[in-house]
């Protein structure tokens, strides 16, 4: 459910307040650019290129949003994730090479805001687990519990139906749990 | 894997929470920022020429009303979609817009305008309505609702009276869509369980509204990970 504050900045944003749209948009950064993170291998520079494209995109359609139909953060969350769909048809003919590749990189690379983060080992090979599961079970856990999203919402997200999203968490729990397993 | 055990559901989800502090570079916030004052204006953007161009319908209306006299404003106050008065009850409330300037004054003027699209639903629901209808009516109260909660956002000295003012008007609006909702077909009832969606997220804005702009939602994040 939208907050007060946003409701009102949602009001004024629909009808072209870019101040109003900023300050929505900045207070939901945050998560839109660790979704798109993780969803694209983990890559800092996709993540920030296409968090400004999940931006222009939401200002275009600010003026077709209506609260009834989805939460603000469903919404923005499902335009990233068509942002993301988009990136990969584009690049499609080298994800997957690229991604492993980039992941070595990080790992052995200098210190950037993600890899500081890594206190514990767990979290590390959940982190590299993330990137061997698919990306509708990928998608689903990073929605759930780093974006602290319902499941109503992630079916909003996904178009696809509130028990089925259940029942793909609790796959993708267990395909996480596999990947940990063969580590 | 350096654990000694292999890391059970709840370890999985203690890791993913801990991923979450995963976040851009400042210096990407504050390029974000800046680059949001570079948007484009859109269509939909309402200009300084339109809102001239709807003071000067406002006071147009303002003076036809004022000839054509009261009864013509009463007889139009309960009229629905199609009725041949229905476009006098819209003029009115137009009118009444351009004319109240206090953002108190407003927030309570568009709940009650949400108020007469909720009864309009009531009396539409009864007919041989496609949906059609309901769904704009249903849009419509959304938007008026958004509005008050957006002018009881400016109304900072009176905010608590106010905000108790809309909620209660809200609550009306609710009991009525309920009501509402039980007669009508299964195939009409998802504009109207629009509505009631609306109302309570109105509520909800303007019961925070009148404690001081306490943001609800941000609590229940964390919650909802586990």
């Amino acid at each position: 459910m939208s907050s007060w504050l946003d409701i009102v900045l949602i009001a004024k944003a629909k009808r072209g307040d870019r101040d109003a749209f900023g300050k929505l948009y900045i207070s939901y950064l945050p998560g839109i650019y660790r979704y798109i993170f993780f969803r694209v291998g983990q890559r800092q520079e996709d993540a920030e290129d296409l968090s400004q494209t999940t931006l222009i995109r939401a200002w275009e359609a600010i003026g077709n949003y209506s609260i009834r139909k989805a939460s603000f953060r469903a919404w923005l969350y499902t335009i990233a994730h068509n942002v993301v769909i988009d990136h990969y048809r584009e690049r499609n003919r080298h994800a997957t090479a690229q991604l492993t590749a980039t992941i070595a990189d990080e790992m052995s690379g200098g210190a950037s805001p993600e890899e500081e983060l890594v206190t514990n080992d767990v979290t590390e090979e959940v982190r590299m687990a993330l990137e061997k599961v698919s990306n509708e079970h990928k998608q689903v856990v990073i929605l759930r519990h780093m974006e602290g999203l319902s499941y109503t919402e992630i079916a909003q997200i996904t178009g696809k139906r509130e028990d089925a999203m259940r029942a793909l968490h609790h796959r993708a729990l267990l395909a996480l749990k596999q990947v940990l397993q063969h580590t | 894997m350096n654990t000694t055990r292999t890391p059970n559901d709840g370890d999985i989800i203690d890791a993913l929470v801990r991923l979450s502090r995963v976040s851009p570079r400042d210096a990407f916030i504050q390029h974000m920022s800046s680059s949001i004052e570079s948007l484009p204006v859109h269509a939909f953007q309402r200009s300084s020429f339109l809102a001239l161009r709807f003071s000067i319908g406002a006071l147009a209306t303002i003076i036809f009303l004022s000839v054509s006299g009261v009864g013509v404003v009463a007889a139009a106050s309960g009229s629905k979609p199609g009725d041949p008065l229905y476009p006098v009850k819209k003029a009115v409330e137009h009118a009444q817009l351009a004319i109240t300037n206090s953002p108190p004054a407003r927030a309570i003027l568009q709940a009650k305008i949400a108020g007469n699209r909720a009864s309009e639903i009531q009396n539409v629901a009864g007919s041989q309505d496609d949906g059609v209808t309901l769904d704009t009516l249903s849009h419509e109260y959304e938007e008026r609702v958004s509005q008050s909660i957006e002018e009881l956002e400016k109304a900072t000295p009176s905010r608590d009276t106010v905000g108790h003012d809309v909620t209660e008007e809200l609550k009306k609006h609710e009991q009525t869509l309920k009501a509402v909702k039980t007669i009508v077909p299964l195939a009409h009832q998802e504009p109207i369980t629009n509505a009631i969606e609306a109302s309570q997220k109105g509520q909800e804005a303007a019961e925070a509204a009148s404690n001081n702009g306490q943001i609800h939602g941000q609590s229940d994040k964390k919650n909802e990970r586990r």
